[in-house]
């Protein structure tokens, strides 16, 4: 585990420890949410500048990994409104952030994921968005139930709803089970 | 459920080309200071200038007394 401490100071030794152990997890949970390559890469890029510029005010009430997963949330969502904003310019600026965050279908995420996966990925983003973030986490990255909480700024009960909700969904489609 | 979804496994590789971008940006920035230290910066040159002041005063209040006693034993 990196020390927090030297990070402070600004220790290149204990950043890259930091990447290493965190830029996978941070890379495939920004790719499932994302779906492009180019794009989860430039996401994750901006979430190490982030650690850096902010591991000073980092107060440790979470762990470090929570506060990393809070900040590539906070990363994708952030590029998904620009995105879906520069998309729909023009036509009512008002109604913008209202809108639900829509993640495209890359080639690149069809050729990546085997069949199953891609239609359970499939699935998963077809649910209203925190739904979809909180399966993400609990799915992909084996997150207790705290930690999506600490990540997604919510309380845990909101998480067993969220959880139990898109479980719910989920099953109701089960195409993947045939 | 979580065994149906542990289907979700595929990893994608960290490449090189990212790791150096990431690991050479950080050389680049430097960690922003907590605000605790900016406050006391803060407070230790005010606490400076106050002490340097108050010398200043005293060392003038100082030399109008020598000047009146002086001024007192002329006349």
């Amino acid at each position: 585990m990196p020390n927090i401490e030297l990070l402070r100071l600004g220790s290149e030794r204990e950043f890259k420890k930091l990447f290493e152990l965190y830029s996978p997890r941070i890379l495939n949970t920004a790719f499932y949410l994302l779906g492009n390559r180019q794009d989860v890469e430039d996401v994750t890029q901006e979430v190490f500048k982030s650690v850096v510029v902010g591991v000073a005010s980092f107060k440790a009430e979470s762990s470090i990994q929570t506060w990393m997963y809070r900040i590539t949330l906070n990363k994708c969502n952030e590029f998904l409104r620009t995105k879906n904003r520069k998309k729909r310019k023009g036509i009512m600026i008002g109604i913008v952030d209202s809108q639900p965050l829509i993640t495209e279908e890359t080639p690149e995420l069809v050729h990546i994921l085997k069949e199953a996966e891609w239609l359970l990925w499939k699935q998963i983003h077809a649910l209203p968005e925190k739904q979809r973030l909180a399966m993400t986490l609990f799915a992909m990255d084996d997150l207790s139930y705290q930690e999506i909480a600490a990540a997604m700024n919510i309380s845990v009960s909101a998480i067993e709803s969220l959880l139990f909700r898109a479980r719910t969904q989920l099953k109701k489609y089960k195409p993947y089970e045939s | 459920m979580k065994a149906d979804l542990t289907l979700l496994k595929t990893r994608i590789p960290v490449s090189d080309e990212l790791r150096a971008r990431c690991l050479d940006q950080q050389s680049g920035i430097k960690p922003a200071r907590s605000n605790w230290l900016i406050a006391a910066s803060f407070l230790v040159l005010i606490s400076l200038n106050v002490a340097a002041c108050l010398f200043v005063i005293k060392q003038q209040q100082g030399t109008r007394v020598t000047y009146l006693n002086n001024f007192e034993s002329y006349e």
